[in-house]
């Protein structure tokens, strides 16, 4: 309730009293604080158990903010029956990911341990593993103003109070123009235009997106700890999601209370910060600390448990009034001219047009006259999405 | 015929005019010339050649006096007051400007009084002495003989007690100023008009003079004790009016120090915003009071934080001052009387509060006739009515409501936001009711309500109402009562509409129930005595949330109520120790307690409050004393004056705070709840020391002053990250012990009359706050000291205003201030899919410096007595050059890239006009 109010009075403010919002430069001097990050979560009970290391950049800075760290020496530790501590390595990819996939017993109590040849060495606090229970259902209601709201709903229960969730969208989508043709350089001197074969057709293609915003929430408030139509995403009304099929597959983690309050201020440092009555930013806590210095912050907090998923397809079919308009495609449209048999080297002999159709005459359906063409970017979709149809992909 | 009619009337009013002024003129003839020992008789030719003077005497009393004088515009009652010091001999000069010489104490230049009024005896101390039956001419040159004159006493000196009324009005006029000139003896009359004065024996000139309006003067003769009841003028004086009325004694003479006075008619005159007479936006024009953005009508008094401010209606506590998420303060400024704010520390009659006290008195109904007033603005309008009813009896209504909402309509057109809508009104009652001589009963009633939504769903609204009864007992000349019944109460609620499945209500009220009684005991002339004792019952709700309508399945929530009682017993001495020193010294006594019912969680000792140390539950039955705190308060000041323009001041003054306001922005937000001390968060605490030093210039054209103060402050409430405020009812789990410190120095360069007046002043001060070293649960900023939100080191303010004839003033405001401290992000990092900020430490740096300039051009209608509305017009602009100053400076990802914005509240000259009237 709080939330909403901010985001509306920074879109207000400026319109009734003459306020403004300007881009800020505050010429502060930003020394690279290279404070590690770490981002992850110990899968138990059979799964892949990943890390991400990476450092701070500066706020100024142009570049890519994702600084990896692709030489640490990463374990998850445990502790044996006889309190003897059992490290197991984690697998670099040389990008900043560290992967473990084995099975760990989820009665037990987890940390990670973080080598970074630089820094010296990182311990997260031990922590318990959460069973992270079901998802009771996931679905979609179209709203008033058309847009499609996925939701979920799930039961908590006393271990698990507060809830996590990340999702991976992906869908199919069509060029506005379908090239059935392909430009074809026989020699330095010779060339034609074939027809497509089934495979070589560019005109539908899949595409995926993850989520950006932290979404937690907690049953507590609940009657039964019922978490009712929490929702996940808003997919605003003519969106290429929906042109055709679309499908969301959500994750599920129960986390602790620290590690929501940690999400919590994420998203308030992120959302609220600036309005009228927003609060004040607030210290972003961890669970990851250098070993022997206290003075080297660390930032991240690792969650240990289960975690659960649960996928749902969307059919154009099962909305209203969707009528896709995607931006990258507009202004696309045929070449009003038709290019004659001889100039088909001049035309498409390079990558930005493809011939889209032929032009047969009238009089004499076998006789071919020339060619209508099209930018590529209008016509392959690969230049966007993959055509490979995703393994999970039903239908 | 007509023309001669209107020639006839002009020559009359001419030779009105001309008398007037040969009567101002020769009562200040004034006496230059050099009498080197001379006899009395030749000083008295010289004197009665140059001047409108005639002596009468006898020869034998002035045989052997000489005269040894050097006169440079010298008056003459000052010179015979040298000649004849020692000699025995006494002096009158009546209005005709006769001076008699004579040997007896008291000489009558008049036929006795019964000479041409038949009155009863009874009668007549009452009409002599009571002017409203008198031709306005006349009275400032009619000798007033008061006391019995055959009253014998060997007392050199008698006691004058009188009332001064405005003329107007009828109504008795607070912090008029009543002296002499010879030996600056001086009263000032409190807020029922009265005053009281100890001269010596015999013929006076006294002088009135009242917030910057024009002097008026009486001569009296003083027989014995008496008393005398004086009129003044009030209703040309608004034009003649200096910019903030401080009077022009008091500055130096006030033994209290960090006390500033502002009457309405001085508020007007500064530039405002939107064309508002804003009560709290005026004080803001103070040294030594700031506030964190233009948007917030909290204020920060020396360092304190927003809610150690008392902010009192006629007694009545208001808890939000804001209207219109704070771009107005709460106060109708046609119904407010005069604005005292105490930044110093507060007289022992007051409490509660760590940092100040703004004592806003209300106007109340005048005895003569019905009059009117109100104004035409571009967001709001507002009317006053008020008047007599019956003989005994007045009343004043006074409301303002917004019509904003067609704006915000405006603005739903142009862009996707579906409803959001804000609107407002307020309205005070007052009535008062002269039972008797002695007694006077007062009813004073406040009402306000805010709505507000930003989208269609959720709605916000909040209240105050309040309304005391207020009875004044006058016990005899000396003592006097005040006991005041009131009740205080403030709410706001949320509804949440936005699925059927949600829906909520919240609301946050707060009730006080207050007995006060006030004693003010005139012991003699060295000692005014106040006392008294207060009792205020807290009734707290601090939060609940219910579900609407069958199919919510939200779960109610209550925060468990809170109840207190925080009773004060107060004395106060204003201790005139002699004429120079004076001292202002009380003790407040309180004491608090947390009452039931109540459930409490008791945690396990020298461990942070959280979860898992509660090691059990407490439960309090109904007015169970749950915890007691008491203390006593001390509050101090002194001044000394080194001469009539330079005095000296210094004071200490410790306060304690009850309630606390939780409130995790920076500036005061609507969505803010209350909090009563219980046994986890201990009552705040504070002590100032201030000295002050004020000198006035030029013959007070020029007024200056310096004041240093040093605060510390316990007991101050921050939060962990990430508390939560709302419907939390384990608070003491998330908020962190804080200890405080002020300092800072005011200086200030003032001209209050004149065409052009205003003030320069510069403050430097500085506030910081620090984690408690026995804060076990988190330490802010690893412990060290850290600028608080509203540590603004430097600040600078001009205020002139210059009027080029009566009806026609311009003023400008500039205002200089450093920005204010802001925990920036200092790097950035990738998380959960999108990029983040880290930030620094808790107020690192600041937003860049403030810099507003403002003008307003007031413009009155003709000064015709007789017209049926008298209108004026307010225009102005708000900030003039369109400076964007930040209001704050965020971080967020916009399409996963991070950006910083500033935002400004005012980022474009703001024009404004108001249409005022009154009839």
């Amino acid at each position: 309730m709080k939330d909403s109010c901010i985001k509306y009075i920074i879109c207000l403010m400026p319109l009734i009293w003459w306020g403004c919002r300007e881009v800020y430069d505050p010429e502060i001097e930003q020394e690279d604080l290279e404070i590690l990050v770490v981002e992850g979560h110990i899968e138990v009970d059979g799964g892949v158990s990943e890390i991400k290391l990476s450092y701070t950049s500066p706020v100024s800075s142009e570049e890519t903010v994702f600084n990896p760290i692709p030489s640490a020496a990463v374990y998850i530790e445990y502790q044996s029956q006889s309190g003897e501590i059992i490290r197991l390595p984690m697998q670099s990819d040389f990008a900043g990911t560290y992967l473990l996939e084995t099975q760990l017993n989820p009665e037990a109590d987890y940390r990670l341990s973080i080598d970074i040849p630089e820094k010296g060495s990182y311990l997260s606090d031990w922590t318990k593993a959460r069973i992270t229970p079901p998802i009771d259902e996931l679905g979609f209601i179209q709203k008033e103003n058309s847009d499609v709201e996925i939701y979920l709903n799930t039961q908590g229960d006393e271990t698990a109070q507060y809830f996590i969730w990340n999702f991976e969208e992906t869908w199919i989508f069509n060029t506005p123009i379908i090239s059935f043709l392909k430009y074809v350089k026989l020699s330095a001197n010779k060339d034609t235009i074939l027809y497509r074969t089934q495979n070589e057709m560019t005109n539908e293609c899949f595409l995926s997106d993850k989520s950006k915003n932290v979404i937690i929430g907690s049953s507590g408030q609940f009657e039964n700890q019922l978490i009712h139509q929490k929702k996940i995403q808003q997919i605003p009304n003519g969106s290429e999601k929906l042109g055709r099929r679309y499908s969301v597959l959500v994750q599920q983690r129960a986390i602790s209370k620290e590690a929501y309050n940690f999400y919590e201020i994420l998203r308030k440092n992120a959302d609220d910060i600036g309005g009228i009555f927003s609060p004040l930013p607030s210290i972003l806590g961890s669970n990851v600390y250098h070993a022997s210095n206290p003075d080297i912050k660390a930032i991240g907090f690792i969650t240990v448990g289960t975690s659960v998923e649960k996928r749902i397809y969307i059919g154009r079919d099962e909305v209203f009034n969707w009528f896709v308009d995607i931006p990258y495609y507009a202004g696309c449209e045929f070449s009003t001219d038709t290019v004659p048999m001889q100039f088909v080297s001049e035309a498409f002999d390079n990558n930005y047009r493809v011939p889209v159709n032929p032009i047969m005459d009238e009089n004499d359906p076998r006789r071919i006259l020339g060619y209508i063409g099209a930018s590529t970017k209008c016509t392959d979709c690969t230049l966007r999405g993959r055509k490979e149809k995703p393994d999970f992909w039903e239908y | 015929m007509r023309i001669k009619l209107l020639i006839f009337c002009f020559s009359m009013c001419c030779s009105i005019a001309a008398r007037e002024v040969y009567a101002q003129e020769t009562d200040e003839e004034k006496i230059s010339g050099l009498f080197p020992g001379i006899s009395f008789s030749r000083f008295v030719n010289a004197i009665e050649k140059e001047n409108h003077y005639q002596f009468f005497f006898k020869n034998e009393d002035i045989a052997d006096i000489k005269v040894n004088i050097s006169a440079n515009e010298n008056e003459l009652k000052d010179i015979l007051d040298l000649i004849f010091e020692n000699t025995g001999l006494h002096y009158t000069i009546d209005k005709q400007k006769r001076v008699f010489i004579h040997r007896s104490k008291v000489f009558y230049t008049e036929v006795s009084k019964d000479f041409f009024e038949k009155k009863s005896l009874q009668d007549e101390n009452q009409i002599q002495n009571d002017e409203s039956y008198l031709d306005r001419a006349y009275i400032k040159n009619k000798l007033w003989r008061i006391g019995e004159e055959n009253f014998v006493e060997n007392d050199e000196l008698a006691l004058l007690k009188g009332t001064v009324y405005g003329l107007k009005s009828g109504e008795p006029v607070n912090g008029a100023v009543i002296y002499e000139k010879n030996n600056y003896t001086k009263s000032v009359t409190d807020k029922n008009g009265h005053f009281s004065i100890l001269l010596p024996r015999g013929h006076h000139t006294l002088f009135i003079q009242h917030l910057g309006q024009f002097q008026e003067q009486r001569q009296i003769e003083l027989l014995g004790n008496g008393n005398l009841h004086l009129q003044i003028d009030e209703s040309i004086v608004s034009l003649d009016e200096v910019i903030v009325s401080s009077d022009r004694l008091s500055n130096i003479n006030r033994s209290e120090m960090g006390v500033e006075v502002m009457s309405v008619e001085s508020m007007k005159k500064l530039p405002s915003t939107m064309g508002e007479v804003d009560v709290i936006k005026s004080i803001l024009t103070l040294p030594g009071v700031k506030t964190v953005g233009e948007s917030s009508v909290g204020f920060n008094v020396r360092g304190g934080a927003a809610d150690q401010n008392l902010i009192l209606l006629n007694h009545s506590t208001i808890y939000n001052p804001s209207h219109f998420f704070g771009f107005f303060s709460s106060f109708n400024a046609d119904m407010v009387d005069n604005v005292e704010l105490h930044k110093a520390g507060m007289p022992a009659n007051l409490g509660g509060r760590l940092s100040s006290v703004l004592d806003i008195q209300s106007k109340y109904g005048n005895m003569e006739k019905l009059q009117g007033k109100g104004g035409i603005g571009l967001l709001t309008s507002r009317l006053t009515l008020d008047g007599p009813i019956g003989k005994n009896s007045s009343f004043l209504v006074s409301g303002r409501t917004t019509y904003s909402n067609w704006l915000l309509d405006l603005v739903n057109d142009k862009s996707d936001l579906n409803a959001a809508g804000a609107s407002f009104y307020d309205f005070n009652i007052n009535l008062k009711h002269h039972i008797d001589n002695k007694n006077i009963l007062k009813l004073s009633s406040y009402w306000s309500q805010d709505d507000f939504n930003f989208d269609a769903d959720t709605l916000f609204n909040y209240n105050n109402r309040n309304v005391n009864i207020n009875w004044t007992h006058y016990f005899n000349k000396r003592l006097e009562s005040e006991v005041i019944l009131g009740i205080d109460h403030y709410r706001f609620g949320i509804s949440g509409r936005e699925d059927s499945l949600n829906a909520f209500d919240f609301d946050f009220d707060i009730s006080q129930y207050n007995i006060k009684a006030l004693f003010n005991y005139d012991y003699n002339d060295q000692h005014n005595l106040n006392f008294g004792l207060e009792n205020i019952y807290y009734q707290l709700n601090p939060g609940n949330r219910q579900k609407v309508g069958t199919t919510s399945i939200i779960i109610p929530k209550w925060v468990n109520r809170e109840t207190a009682s925080e009773t004060a017993l107060f004395i106060n001495d204003l201790f005139e120790i002699s004429d120079e020193l004076s001292l202002n010294y009380g003790l407040r006594y309180v004491l608090y307690n947390f009452l039931g019912p109540n459930e409490l969680y008791e945690y396990a000792p020298n461990l942070a409050k959280n979860e898992s140390t509660i090691i059990g539950e407490q439960i309090f039955g109904k007015n169970e004393i749950i915890e007691t705190y008491h203390a006593p308060e001390v509050r101090l000041s002194a001044r000394y004056i080194l001469d009539n323009f330079t005095s000296v001041k210094a004071g200490y003054h410790s306060t304690r705070q009850y309630i606390h306001l939780l409130t995790n922005t920076s500036s005061v937000s609507p969505t803010d709840t209350w909090k009563l001390s219980d046994p986890f968060i201990r009552p705040q605490q504070g002590n100032q020391v201030s000295i002050g030093f004020y000198k006035n210039l030029d013959q007070g054209m020029l007024e200056t002053s310096i004041e240093v103060y040093h605060r510390s402050m316990k007991n101050l409430l921050d939060y962990r990250s990430g508390a939560e405020i709302l419907l939390n009812n384990e608070i003491e789990q998330d908020v962190l012990n804080t200890k405080g410190r002020a300092y800072g120095a005011e200086l200030m360069i003032k001209k209050p009359e004149g065409r052009l007046s205003g003030w320069l002043s510069y403050t430097f001060s500085r506030s910081l706050l620090q984690t408690s070293s026995t804060e076990l649960a988190e330490k802010v900023n690893e412990g060290k000291w850290y600028p608080s939100n509203f540590d603004q080191p430097h600040d600078i303010m001009l205020v002139a205003n210059y009027e080029f004839n009566k009806r026609a003033n311009i003023a400008m405001n500039a205002n200089y201030s450093t920005g204010r401290p802001i925990t920036l992000p200092v790097a950035k990092f990738n998380y959960n899919g999108s990029e983040q900020v880290y930030y620094s430490d808790r107020n690192a740096y600041r937003i860049p410096d403030y810099f507003r300039i403002d003008l307003a051009l007031n413009l009155e209608g003709s000064h015709k007595i007789k017209k049926l509305a008298h209108a004026s017009w307010s225009l102005g602009v708000y900030n003039v050059l369109g400076r964007n100053n930040p209001y704050s400076v965020y971080y967020t990802p916009f399409n996963g890239i991070l950006n910083g914005y500033q935002l400004s509240i005012f980022a474009a000259p703001i024009p404004y006009i108001t249409y005022n009237f009154r009839f």
